[in-house]
């Protein structure tokens, strides 16, 4: 049996379980109340400030999450802060190697931001990437406004 | 005493998709079984056309959707559970490697034997799909062949669904 392990966070949206590196994990906030936008808000969680959250489950699933309270997983990539506005953290953050799978080729090749996958009991579960979902994000965010803000203090 | 005579036979899998109006078959030699598939999981930023990862004997498996690559009007039917059904099993290959893919067909697919020159039937105006080889007749109902080997093609431009 394989020793190795690696740092993981397992999440879940829409039902659906992901993973991200432990790595590229900056913090997990419980969120019970969002804090309305300031329009001089800086996003920067280094100071302590206020960081805009990204809805994880209309940008992945193009659906709102029917969760009222859920989490907020703050990544780093590319020199930035990220939060993901997720259902639910799951326990456990190891994940041994045998347990992780490349992706498919032929959904390697779509070359969404996803970079294997792993067996959850309900079905398989994704690891993000956090370089290309820092790209998704900024694709479809650019244009958005901010409508919450999180304390993160 | 077997006749010396015999026509080449070519053996197929003939099975129809969930709201697709047409019988479909595939060489037999591309399919590698039909079974149940546990889960069916969504997986983000790919072609509608893509349901899924399924799990065949603890491999991953692609799960598509005909009937969204045949029929370019066929619009993504998000309420249906796939997981329900049974998939016909396929061996594709891709970028130097073997790929499972599943397709979830209707009750009532078999295997036929048929004579290796069957009559052609006409193509049905709605299909413009390159993974269909050709319209055949068999036993009188005309009958779809699938390339599947064109599949990937048909798979792989980026078309990200947010």
């Amino acid at each position: 049996m394989s020793e190795s392990s690696a740092g993981f966070l397992r999440f879940e949206v829409c039902g659906q379980a992901f993973a991200i590196s432990m790595t590229d994990l900056a913090g997990i906030r419980q969120v019970t109340e969002a804090r309305a936008a300031e329009p001089d808000a800086t996003p920067d969680i280094e100071t302590h400030a206020y960081v805009a959250p990204v809805d994880t489950a209309s940008l992945l699933f193009g659906t709102a999450s029917s969760e009222t309270d859920g989490f907020i997983v703050v990544v780093r990539a590319q020199q930035t802060m990220y939060v993901l506005r997720v259902d639910r953290v799951r326990a456990g953050t190891d994940m041994q190697a045998e347990e992780r799978r490349d992706l498919p080729p032929l959904i390697e090749a779509l070359d969404g931001p996803f970079n294997g996958m792993f067996y959850d009991p309900e079905g398989w579960g994704l690891i993000i990437d956090s370089n290309r979902m820092a790209d998704l994000i900024r694709q479809q965010y650019a244009e958005r406004a901010t409508e919450h803000l999180y304390d993160l203090q | 005493m077997t006749s010396s005579n015999a026509l080449p036979q070519a053996r197929l899998f003939r099975f129809s998709v969930p709201e697709l109006d047409a019988a479909l078959a595939i060489p037999i030699d591309q399919m590698v079984s039909v079974a149940r598939l546990s889960f069916v999981t969504r997986v983000p930023c790919t072609p509608p056309s893509i349901l899924g990862l399924g799990r065949w004997q603890d491999a991953p498996t692609v799960i598509i959707d005909l009937r969204l690559i045949l029929d370019p009007d066929a619009q993504p039917d998000n309420g249906r559970n796939y997981a329900d059904y049974h998939h016909v099993i396929i061996k594709i290959a891709f970028e130097n490697q073997i790929s499972l893919v599943g397709c979830p067909i209707l009750a009532g697919g078999q295997m036929v034997s048929v004579p290796l020159s069957l009559p052609k039937a006409e193509l049905p105006v709605w299909i413009t799909s390159e993974a269909i080889h050709q319209a055949v007749l068999i036993e009188d109902t005309p009958v779809l062949l699938l390339d599947m080997m064109r599949l990937p093609a048909l798979l792989a431009p980026l078309q990200l669904v947010v």
